[in-house]
């Protein structure tokens, strides 16, 4: 199938189109994929093509390398930066787009899938996906407390849909890391397997929603908004 | 109210060690901890204290004895040949009040550390803390239901924050008793851990908190409580603020300082403009 964009405009997401899944690829292997201002501007960019596209019945996000991301790249975002401030602004505008709004207005159902690190600005991915498949050597965290910062609103909200209250003051107080099993006892995974069956399973079952809405007469399958 | 009105009063036993970590004993084993109308006010007294407190940096809540809480002491709150008419439903009042409030919106973060029992309107206590942990052998019971009674005051609307609401159903309809284990997967509870281990558990967590920074951790408390009923444009906005606010506060100390060496040495004229 011919892919319904350039893939090979992005530099920090590695883009695979197959049979109506689009796979998305956190790549920038040197900071666990830590998501920094060009990784940020780029997802907006994608998220607003998927939007619009009919060829993309599914969206599955995972990470390259063996991590599925490590949060926002504070270092590239804040105080230290040395981005200019216009370019900083724009990619925080960019960051609010597409976790408080893109993700959840897409109509394309959205899998992820979760090997090694998942922490603190990767919540909000997690919370807008369908269904999240999880490695069982995963790990989950809000380490945010541990350098005196905070899970910034939109993330604590995220938690909040995602999380049962319990797991989510526990992480974010704690700053403790904290297993896949226990992800999904406190409702942020679907499924826990074991690590080298991961993308395949996640793969397998895009590759199944995306044949079974293909087979649906072509009308706004839009999820209800929330 | 200051860091020096956190003393033990009769029925509540308070610890405030160097580190900054305040354990608060509900002490009244003699009648299983329950809550009557003098620990209610002593509760209010102490909570508002501990808000107040720069030197407390993480609560622990238990119960003296063979268990943490009973529930209210009914009986008192009714008992006119002991208290007059008014100070009961000040009581009334204020117990809710601690429960609902003060206990909740404490800028520190709360561990209700559980242990033997826990029952009726203790459920309110424990849900109120940020971080509940028990021990597996700690029975838990909402048994209202069988005295003809439901799960009243704010019991219920806390067994609808923290539990699953299957788990709320079952336990508040049928009064069935459940240990820690069930109380961990019924959502109620952080987690439970074998009856040796609760005390040293609770403790390490607490060590670990207290290094925290401790305007990070009540941003973090707030920050969950509000934005659940936020739009996500107004989580946003909010999320702007408090992101100014906090480091408005973390520079504070130093920032402080250093305006008031300027006002001393004539460079800063607060309120002139400069």
């Amino acid at each position: 199938m011919v892919s319904p964009f350039a893939l090979n405009e992005f530099k920090q997401l590695s883009l695979n189109f197959d049979n109506g899944v689009l796979s998305l690829a956190l790549n920038r292997p040197e900071k666990k994929n830590a998501i920094g201002v060009d990784m940020t501007l780029e997802i907006e960019q994608l998220l607003k093509q998927v939007a619009v596209s009919s060829a993309v019945k599914v969206l599955l996000i995972r990470g390259m390398h063996g991590n599925f991301s490590t949060g926002m790249d504070m270092k590239d975002f804040f105080d230290h930066s040395d981005r200019d401030p216009a370019e900083l602004a724009r990619a925080r505008h960019a960051t609010n787009q597409w976790r408080s709004r893109q993700l959840r207005l897409l109509s394309q159902p959205i899998i992820c899938a979760v090997e090694g690190y998942c922490l603190g600005g990767a919540f909000p991915i997690l919370e807008c996906a369908t269904w999240v498949v999880a490695s069982d050597t995963a790990t989950f965290g809000l380490p945010e407390i541990n350098f005196g910062f905070v899970p910034g609103g939109p993330i604590a909200k995220s938690v909040g849909l995602a999380m049962t209250r319990r797991g989510a003051s526990y992480s974010s107080l704690s700053g403790r890391n904290f297993s896949a099993h226990q992800a999904k006892k406190w409702g942020l995974v679907s499924h826990v397997c074991p690590s080298d069956k991961c993308l395949a399973i996640a793969e397998e079952a895009a590759h199944a929603v995306a044949q079974h809405l293909s087979e649906q007469p072509t009308t706004d399958h839009q999820k209800p908004s929330t | 109210m200051s860091t020096k009105e956190i003393k033990s009063t009769k029925h509540i036993l308070v610890d405030l060690n160097d580190e900054g970590i305040l354990t608060i004993t509900m002490n009244r084993p003699q009648k299983k901890n329950a809550m009557n109308v003098e620990f209610t006010f002593e509760m209010q007294n102490l909570l508002m204290a501990v808000a107040a407190s720069k030197e407390v940096r993480v609560v622990i809540l238990k119960g003296a004895g063979d268990g943490f809480c009973a529930g209210m002491d009914i009986k008192d709150f009714f008992d006119l040949s002991e208290h007059d008419e008014d100070s009961l439903s000040s009581a009334k009042e204020v117990a809710n009040h601690w429960r609902v409030r003060l206990l909740r919106k404490l800028p520190q973060p709360t561990i209700a550390m559980v242990h033997g029992f826990c029952y009726g309107g203790a459920f309110a206590i424990v849900e109120a803390c940020d971080i509940a942990f028990c021990a597996d052998s700690t029975n838990f019971a909402l048994s209202e239901i069988n005295f003809g009674h439901f799960p009243a005051g704010p019991v219920a609307k806390s067994l609808a924050l923290a539990m699953h609401s299957r788990a709320a159903s079952y336990y508040s309809l049928s009064g069935r008793p459940f240990n820690g284990k069930e109380a961990e997967s019924s959502g109620f509870i952080t987690k439970s851990w074998p009856d040796g281990e609760l005390e040293a558990e609770t403790i390490k967590l607490a060590q670990e908190l207290v290094k925290k920074d401790p305007i990070a951790l009540q941003f973090t408390k707030e920050s969950l409580e509000h934005v659940k009923s936020m739009e996500w444009d107004a989580a946003l906005s909010y999320n702007s603020a408090k992101f100014a606010e906090l480091k408005t506060l973390q520079k504070g100390a130093s920032s402080r300082a250093t305006s008031v060496a300027n006002f001393l040495d004539g460079k800063f004229k607060p309120g002139l403009g400069s």
